[in-house]
């Protein structure tokens, strides 16, 4: 190959490459959040505003977001990426990098929000599972936490069926199922009452459910990329 | 850099299927080459061994004399542009070439806006709305203006219409003449494309059938014409492709090389030797007879 003057000299590595993705998919990603998250503000001041604070409401909507952009995040981008010569190493880092940044964005959002209402006008308090007297720190992080296993259990399905195909792909529900209910059953959350009629499960102290929840989310992002590292990239 | 293709005795199988069987091939930088081969012939299992998009089951691939998959520096200078299912792509035509530009070590903008004009290719409509020779049309821009050292063009041209492919041929050429790189053209269209080829690489049925330079392949064919006695007396004994008669006259299309002293012979009689397309060659080298008898030269 004779040299080429647009050459860019720079050497490409996985990392750099990692970064650009986890960039754009970041900044794609943070504006359908601002569509979503303006819904629900305007859900929430025409019909929740006196009955719960902001920060309560939003948060069930929020898993559900992140679970769809989850579920999306591979068929949307991977056969995309690749076109363009990234491949599946710095796909994945820079995906993984976006959900994380996309979780503490918008949760971080919503805590700011919640707490100006709580400051700036009367507002109910915020009753989360941590308790009326939890802090705005912890609770933003542990919504945070919350918001990224969404998006992970639907990272899972999105590489379940990109790899199997629709039946393979079923079986990988039942594996972001599983995510969920150990998630919720550490944060005493909706799925654990139903977990709990099966078995019993005890009240953890805060810092054994963040660094259960860790534990979670490095485990499900292993399946990922066990399911992905070698996945024939679609032609589409 | 140099970035030759080598594949060793690849093999690829899906399932049962077994798509490319021992295919041992290689492509020196900087040539355009051809990649023909009918209907399942494993052309697309090929190009996405190079482009990474699937492993081998078995034996090698090597470009720049390093295994693709999952080096980055190696698959960011592999394109490999496919008719693209762009039904639910939002992003704009200048979206795309941003992405191109941030991911394409050797973009070069201002020949993709170029090609843009020339193609006639709105910038600001997303890509979901451009009719299907328009998606075609951008799928070039972006191969071409990306200049990867290998650069694969696999059917991309079935969407536009005949005034569009001819630019896009013509501007293959010319920035190939200025950018030389490694252009493999996977296709259909063997009778428009064949004077783009330098080198023609024929599958057939998962296997190698060949790979030569043009004009040594069109050597193997010949058409010779003159009167009807004298032309069947010439080819006896040759493989006769297809035949023509028009009153006393009579064209045969050959395969195998006619050595010089036949080719006196032809002259002495009045009979007329000429080319045969690489077309016809194509379709005899891959019909059902015939298709096991090619000795691939490397």
């Amino acid at each position: 190959m004779r040299s080429n003057p647009s050459i860019k000299a720079r050497p490409i590595r996985h990392a750099g490459r990692a970064l650009r993705v986890a960039a754009d998919m970041s900044w794609l990603q943070l504006t359908w959040s601002a569509w979503f998250i303006s819904f629900v503000i305007l859900a929430y001041a025409l019909i929740e505003i006196n009955a719960q604070n902001f920060m309560t409401f939003a948060f069930q909507p929020s898993k559900v977001f992140m679970l769809v952009i989850g579920i999306i995040s591979v068929s949307g981008f991977l056969s995309f990426y690749a076109r363009f010569g990234v491949t599946r190493t710095a796909y994945f880092c820079g995906s993984s990098l976006a959900a994380a940044t996309v979780a503490f964005v918008l949760m971080g959002f919503v805590g700011v929000l919640g707490s100006l209402q709580h400051w700036l006008i009367p507002a109910p308090e915020k009753v989360s599972f941590l308790g009326e007297d939890a802090s705005w720190l912890l609770t933003v992080i542990v919504y945070f936490l919350n918001a990224l296993v969404y998006y992970l259990a639907g990272y899972v399905i999105g590489a379940g069926f990109y790899r199997f195909g629709k039946l393979g792909g079923m079986l990988y529900i039942v594996l972001a199922l599983a995510v969920l209910f150990a998630s919720e059953s550490m944060w005493d959350l909706e799925l654990k009452d139903l977990l709990n009629r099966v078995v019993y499960i005890g009240h953890l102290p805060v810092w054994g459910s963040l660094l259960g929840t860790l534990l979670l989310a490095a485990l499900t992002l292993g399946i990922i990329w066990a399911t992905l590292k070698k996945v024939r990239i679609k032609i589409k | 850099m140099s970035l030759d293709v080598m594949l060793e005795q690849v093999s690829v199988n899906f399932g049962s299927h077994r798509a490319l069987t021992d295919i041992t091939l290689e492509l020196e930088a900087g040539k355009i080459y051809g990649l023909l081969g009918r209907n399942g012939a494993g052309k697309t299992t090929l190009l996405s061994l190079l482009a990474s998009y699937i492993e081998p089951t078995a034996g090698q691939v090597r470009i720049g004399g390093r295994n693709p998959f999952e080096h980055a520096e190696t698959m960011a200078q592999v394109s490999f542009v496919f008719e693209t299912d762009y039904s639910e792509e939002s992003e704009k035509v200048r979206g795309m070439l941003q992405v191109a530009e941030r991911y394409r070590p050797h973009f070069d903008r201002a020949y993709a806006e170029e090609l843009i004009h020339l193609f006639g290719l709105p910038q600001d409509v997303p890509v979901k709305k451009l009719s299907s020779g328009m998606q075609s049309a951008l799928n070039a821009v972006i191969g071409l203006a990306s200049r990867s050292p290998v650069t694969i063009f696999d059917e991309v041209y079935r969407g536009m219409d005949a005034p569009t492919r001819e630019i896009f041929y013509k501007q293959l050429l010319e920035d190939q003449a200025g950018h030389p790189r490694t252009i493999i053209l996977s296709t259909h269209l063997v009778s428009e494309m064949d004077y783009l080829f330098e080198d023609v690489v024929i599958l057939h049925k998962g296997r190698m059938l060949l790979k030569e330079s043009i004009d040594r392949l069109l050597d193997r064919g010949a058409s010779i014409t003159g009167t009807a006695a004298d032309v069947d007396e010439f080819v006896r004994g040759m493989k006769v492709l297809n035949v023509q008669q028009l009153g006393g006259t009579k064209a045969a299309m050959v395969y195998g090389e006619i050595d010089e002293a036949r080719r006196r012979a032809a002259a002495g009689k009045g009979l007329d030797i000429g080319p045969v397309p690489l077309q016809d060659l194509f379709i005899h080298l891959t019909g059902e007879e015939g298709s096991h008898e090619v000795q691939s030269e490397h």
